[in-house]
């Protein structure tokens, strides 16, 4: 029967048009999304492109200068600017952080358009606290963003209701259902197996167009194999639960109209609803810290530090013998103060830090717990990880930029005390900065769910009326 | 082939079929009257197990319909009164498609046999189902009857919609197939066409069958006579 139902399967929608539809849709949608995806990432690329350029720009005067300086030339460069003195290094010219895009991250837009992609921590300021957003355009925020991954989120399973909604129900509209029942076939089953094949066909369609888009506009992509497998396999899953859905509506109500009406309630639950809520849920029991708040008690106590100067200085030389002169004739100035009070501050700032990371961490929690209510939450988080676009990366860029300022701040501080100056030696070893994506995507884990998701839908609700095989006609 | 025995169907407070028991045998044209709610598509509707009996049993050659659904389809052909087939689909293919369904696999040329045999003529073999008329749709179940060699036939008013030419050479379908040893059942409106087809004829009322007699002793004149006095009871009482 499988063969059979194939076959004229295939011919049915082809004479309906359905299968040249799907193709045209497909295909725009997924072509303007990778294009819309591409032209950010574009964006990204140059933006990084033009700071890297005036970075080098930076970089090259500055060595000049340093060679100039050890020949004994004259610079004509007031003392602060002299990049001889590693403070004038330290905040004059400070490495820069890049976050390169991803192979995918053409896929999904993410957190990408809040967030800046470089950043150059100086040896003053508070680096913990550093700004990462941007200024974004509010329209494109109002409306999103039409990437691949809210065609796949949002827009496949609309096209799939329009393609699996009335699967029985036209038969029974047309009149075909009582012939069907008459002969010796079990309908529920037939129904099971168009909708299997349509299940095919339309993962097959998605497969090839997306595999060809991919290919002609973003072939870096093929660069991440893996990624790019995970992807093809979290669709097919997600195609998948919407199916599943699909045949559930199909058997309970059967009825062309209520079964639209129906699967466009469950869409909007599962697509719109449900993540509203979860991310209001978030958001209530868990607020995002402000940042402003923590700036200013940040100030408060850096204020506070400023009175104890010589009792803060004393002891940090306490605990850090190796940088002091020992001959008595020790000169403070602004920098050694700086850095002195800026341990202590780092300390006591430390619970607050601890209490603002908790809390995103509480809020990132409560999200995983609540991201299997919906496939949406589950695709849209998984497709974000692929891209390298999601918040948790953002996150850790920020935990890499901090913890890379440390490093460079603890390379030119003992400098600072030491009274050493900066030469181009120095130059070629100061630390780089280099992102890692050290993000686990847990693609099989949400693949998996959503897998267990749609089996158990699929046994609680449909497995009763697969086992009766014959389901009297006038229920269905 | 086909046997009723005492069934019975309930719906809520309204009995449909009422203890209803009859038989059609190989080669026998059972033909049930009766006016609109009287049970006999309830009757057919059991017999394809579209709607569960209340109580008693349906039989298709020898098996019980509620317990084996599927088998008992292998032996049948139901051509409702509307038969309604895939529009897009040519005749052709519509009725491979249903062959197929039912286990059967013809090549195009033993297709096109059939249809012929059931009178489809032969230039509307090709052409989609869409452009059809209702005869010629119901020719496209009898063809699948022939392909399947179904033994029984359940046929719920056919000829009601068709002209007075399409309805004869239905009539002269069932009469050929009747000929070949198939149990038909047929429920329907018209008594002329049914004195003139059937080997008996059962007449329904309020779910029971009021009158059961074999058509060649009863003339039209007379069945008409019974058929009223059912009816008028009925309305007197």
């Amino acid at each position: 029967m499988f063969y059979n139902n194939l076959i004229y399967e295939i011919k049915l929608l082809i004479r309906s048009n359905w299968l040249i539809l799907l193709l045209i849709g497909i295909t725009l949608l997924f072509v303007f999304a990778t294009f819309n995806g591409n032209k950010n990432v574009t964006k990204r690329v140059n933006d990084i492109a033009e700071v890297q350029e005036g970075f080098n720009k930076k970089d090259s005067l500055m060595l000049a200068t340093l060679i100039k300086i050890e020949k004994g030339e004259k610079t004509g460069l007031p003392y602060w600017q002299l990049p001889s003195e590693p403070m004038t290094v330290g905040s004059r010219y400070p490495r820069i952080a890049i976050m390169h895009p991803e192979a995918l991250s053409f896929l999904a837009t993410g957190q990408s358009d809040m967030y800046t992609h470089f950043k150059s921590p100086t040896v003053y300021g508070n680096n913990f606290a550093l700004d990462y957003s941007e200024m974004v355009n509010p329209v494109q925020l109002l409306f999103g963003n039409f990437d691949l991954a809210f065609v796949i989120i949002y827009i496949l399973p609309l096209l799939i209701i329009a393609f699996t909604f009335n699967v029985l129900s036209k038969e029974k509209e047309l009149g075909t259902l009582r012939l069907l029942g008459a002969q010796p076939i079990s309908v529920i089953n037939w129904l099971l197996q168009k909708i299997i094949i349509r299940y095919l066909i339309f993962t097959i369609i998605t497969s090839i167009i997306l595999l060809i888009t991919i290919a002609l506009f973003s072939p870096n992509a093929f660069n991440s194999i893996n990624n790019l497998f995970g992807l093809f396999l979290l669709i097919y899953g997600y195609i998948l639960f919407w199916f599943v859905i699909s045949f559930i509506v199909n058997i309970k109500i059967n009825h062309s109209s209520k079964n639209a009406l129906s699967l466009i309630g469950i869409w909007l639950l599962i697509v719109m609803v449900l993540p509203a809520t979860v991310n209001q849920i978030g958001n209530s029991l868990y607020p995002t810290p402000s940042r402003l708040k923590m700036i200013n008690e940040i100030r408060l106590i850096k204020k506070e530090n400023e009175k104890k100067q010589n009792e803060i200085m004393s002891e940090y030389l306490r605990t850090h013998p190796e940088l002091a002169q020992g001959n008595g004739n020790d000169k403070f100035g602004f920098w050694h103060n700086y850095f002195a009070s800026e341990k202590i501050m780092e300390e006591r700032t430390k619970p607050l830090l601890a209490e603002y990371d908790l809390q995103l961490k509480k809020q990132q929690n409560l999200i995983r717990m609540f991201k299997y209510v919906s496939p949406a939450i589950l695709m849209q988080q998984s497709l974000n990880n692929i891209a390298g676009t999601s918040e948790k990366h953002y996150n850790d860029y920020k935990k890499q930029v901090f913890e890379f300022s440390n490093t460079w701040r603890d390379y030119l501080v003992p400098m600072l005390f030491k009274k050493q100056k900066f030469k181009v030696d120095n130059y070629k070893e100061l630390p780089q900065f280099t992102y890692k994506n050290r993000i686990v995507n847990n693609v099989w884990l949400n693949l998996l769910s959503m897998l267990i998701l749609s089996i158990t839908i699929f046994v609680l609700l449909g497995f009763k009326d697969l086992k009766r095989k014959i389901i009297p006609i006038t229920r269905l | 082939m086909i046997t009723i025995k005492n069934i019975t169907k309930k719906f809520n407070d309204f009995i449909a079929v009422n203890n209803l028991s009859l038989e059609v045998k190989e080669g026998e044209i059972l033909c049930l009257l009766g006016a609109n709610g009287a049970g006999k598509s309830t009757t057919i509707n059991m017999l394809l197990n579209f709607i569960e009996p209340s109580f008693g049993s349906a039989k298709i050659n020898g098996l019980d319909v509620v317990k084996n659904p599927i088998k008992t389809k292998n032996f049948l052909t139901y051509i409702p009164e509307n038969l309604m087939l895939y529009p897009t689909l040519t005749a052709i293919e519509n009725l491979d498609y249903f062959c197929k369904l039912s286990g059967k696999n013809f090549d195009k040329t033993e297709l096109k046999l059939y249809l012929t045999d059931a009178g489809l003529q032969e230039e509307a073999h090709n052409n989609r189902v869409k452009t059809f008329s209702k005869g010629m749709r119901q020719k496209v179940g009898i063809a699948l009857a022939i392909a399947k060699e179904s033994k029984v036939l359940l046929l719920d008013e056919p000829t009601s919609g068709l002209d007075p030419k399409s309805s004869n050479e239905f009539m002269d379908l069932l009469t050929r197939m009747k000929d070949d040893g198939v149990a038909i059942l047929m429920a329907t409106h018209d008594l002329f066409r049914a004195k003139e087809v059937s080997t008996h004829i059962g007449i329904m009322r309020s779910g029971k069958l009021e009158n059961y007699s074999d058509s060649s002793k009863v003339s039209l004149k007379e069945l008409e006579t019974i058929y009223l006095d059912i009816m008028n009871f009925k309305n007197v009482s």
